[in-house]
């Protein structure tokens, strides 16, 4: 817990510091004021060690004060009343260590007596030095945390966001996909294994794909073809489909899953409410570095109520923020009977 | 010999259709006698021809298989067939003798139809009216009503209501393309419409709040709603109270 005693690094640094500090105030003690050197190594080691401790202790009222946030006066109260606290303790006991050691009639002790206006000062300082590397450590490890906390939150919005886009395959499709096989398998064998295998490979491909973020156009395509034939075979004549897609955009890398949502919304507003002929269209041209894709049906204008364009357009806005950073990537209007959906992807191969 | 129930299928999708057929076939005292792949037709159908038996889906086109139990005037046997299983609760609410959840298997299925026979033998019958009281129970927000008059059905999203009026047990509905007789209560779509954009300003209106053009002091102490359409509505003093709570004034 304590940040100099925690790494043995720290603990080196801390006590080869004190070493060069005791080092100088013998020095000083020797040369400039003629002190005898036993005499001046003794002051120096017992005055430094003890000093050292209190600076390991001080880590304590430091992080406490921090803790309870108070009040800037209350906080220099504080500080006044630890830091008096601290260098009486100090003087007092290094007085009588130096003294006990000396003896009491050493002509050095009347040489400390003089000394200890400059100690006090001495001390003050290094208190404060201590106190300020104290709070150092403490806001250059707040800002390591910060960081930290920062990134974990990032990725974890960004992880839930995806597991919650993923989950947008609409169980409701599944269970009626398998009813219809169920029936199939009363009436045409062939049919029924063709729509299990359609099936299966679209699943397995939404289950598969969702860490890998970009996929060629001509995958996700093939794919969102699995789901449209599933869903032909559901609604027969009723759904139908265009896609007229230059085969040079192919290679190009989209979002996976981006545009299965946009289907099934064709689908969900189109096929599931209307009783006429739905037709789904999706165009493609490339401009401004964009590869754009259109896609349009028709759907029954009657149909009051309904809550439309709801959650799966906006996963697909979500998404695309997410991924590209950018908002502007994707709209959508209703004009007259058709539904238009229009969304650019960054031209990347 | 069981008695024969003149049964009648409302399913969007022909493969689930083509289901029921096949699992009825080893059935011969259930006779279909109609199929019908939306709830317009489907409810017309059932009013004319008073089946015995309904095999309901509840996601279908136009009509969705509660608002298709909400006009009937005749009440025969119902089975929901679907997917979605949320639904459970309130299709039972709603006396259906079963709720099948696709896909089903052939057990499943003869285990519904045991019911409805056993149900007929027990007697047990509920009226129409007692039936759909119950979807009333249910949180969410109405979103579109559904009027019958005469022959005629209509589904009125409730965003195109100007205001509602109460006319003894019934609700007059007054829309932009006419006006509509629902029977319900004023508190039924009092609770039931979304409170911020439907307003009780009177014991027998409630009001459109996008509608409303101005609000004027018609004789001391009592206020009108002049609405876009040119209609007026009285408000009451709670009225008043409600309106200013509810659009801050």
């Amino acid at each position: 817990m304590h940040p100099i005693l925690k790494h043995k690094t720290s603990r080196l640094y801390f006590i080869m510091a004190w070493i060069l500090i005791t080092a100088i105030h013998v020095l000083v003690l020797s040369f400039f004021y003629r002190v005898e050197i036993s005499y001046a190594l003794v002051d120096g080691i017992i005055f430094n060690v003890i000093l050292a401790v209190i600076a390991i202790g001080l880590w304590y009222p430091v992080k406490f004060m921090r803790l309870g946030e108070n009040r800037k006066i209350g906080l220099v109260l504080n500080y006044l009343g630890v830091g008096v606290l601290t260098i009486t303790i100090w003087l007092t006991a290094g007085y009588f260590i130096v003294e006990m050691i000396l003896g009491e009639d050493n002509e050095h002790i009347t040489f400390l007596d003089q000394s200890m206006p400059w100690r006090v000062v001495s001390g003050v300082l290094v208190y404060l030095v201590v106190l300020l590397i104290y709070y150092l450590i403490l806001y250059y490890s707040d800002l390591q945390e910060k960081v930290r906390l920062e990134a974990d939150l990032k990725t974890l919005v960004k992880e839930s966001e995806l597991n919650m886009l993923k989950s947008q395959i609409n169980p409701h499709f599944i269970f009626n996909s398998l009813n219809s096989i169920n029936s199939l398998i009363l009436a045409d064998h062939q049919k029924a294994q063709d729509m299990i295998i359609k099936l299966s490979e679209f699943l397995r491909y939404a289950l598969k794909y969702n860490q890998k973020e970009k996929i060629r156009l001509n995958d996700e395509l093939y794919n969102t073809n699995l789901y449209l034939e599933i869903e032909k075979i559901r609604f027969g004549e009723k759904l139908q489909v265009e896609i007229r897609i230059p085969e040079e955009y192919g290679t190009c890398l989209i979002p996976n899953m981006i545009l299965q949502p946009l289907i099934e919304n064709a689908i969900k507003h189109g096929v599931y409410e209307s009783i006429e002929t739905v037709k789904i269209e999706m165009d493609t041209q490339v401009s401004q570095d964009c590869l754009n894709i259109t896609i349009t049906n028709n759907f029954d204008p009657e149909q009051p109520g309904r809550k439309g364009n709801g959650m799966g357009l906006k996963n697909v806005q979500n998404r695309l923020m997410l991924i590209y950073n950018r908002s502007d990537l994707f709209s959508w209007e209703t004009d007259g009977t058709v539904f238009i959906a229009r969304l650019s992807v960054p031209y990347e191969v | 010999m069981k008695k024969t129930l003149r049964t009648i299928i409302v399913e969007d999708e022909e493969l689930a259709r083509n289901l029921l057929k096949e699992y009825l076939k080893e059935i011969p005292s259930v006779q279909i006698i109609g199929e019908f792949a939306d709830g317009f037709s489907g409810a017309k159908a059932i009013n004319e021809m008073k089946p015995d038996l309904l095999f309901l889906d509840i996601q279908m086109p136009k009509l969705t298989g509660f608002e298709l139990l909400e006009i009937l005037d005749y009440k025969p046997k119902i089975i929901f067939t679907t997917a979605f299983d949320q639904f459970a609760i309130k299709a039972f609410e709603m006396n259906a003798v079963d709720y099948l959840l696709k896909p089903y298997s052939r057990e499943r299925f003869r285990n519904a139809v045991d019911k409805v026979y056993e149900q007929m033998k027990t007697g047990q019958e509920i009226p129409i009216a007692e039936i759909t009281k119950h979807i009333d129970r249910s949180g969410e927000k109405l979103e579109r009503v559904v009027v019958k008059s005469g022959k005629k059905i209509s589904v009125i999203a409730t965003r195109e209501i100007d205001y509602l009026e109460a006319q003894d047990d019934y609700v007059m509905l007054y829309c932009s393309s006419g006006k509509y007789l629902k029977q319900k209560t004023m508190n039924y779509f009092e609770t039931h419409l979304d409170p911020k954009q439907f307003i009780r300003v009177h014991r027998s209106y409630i009001v459109n709040v996008d509608q409303i053009n101005r609000l004027e002091l018609y004789e001391k102490d009592t206020y009108r709603i002049h609405l876009k359409n040119g209609s007026t509505v009285p408000v009451s003093k709670t009225g008043l109270k409600r309106l200013k709570s509810g659009l801050d004034f």
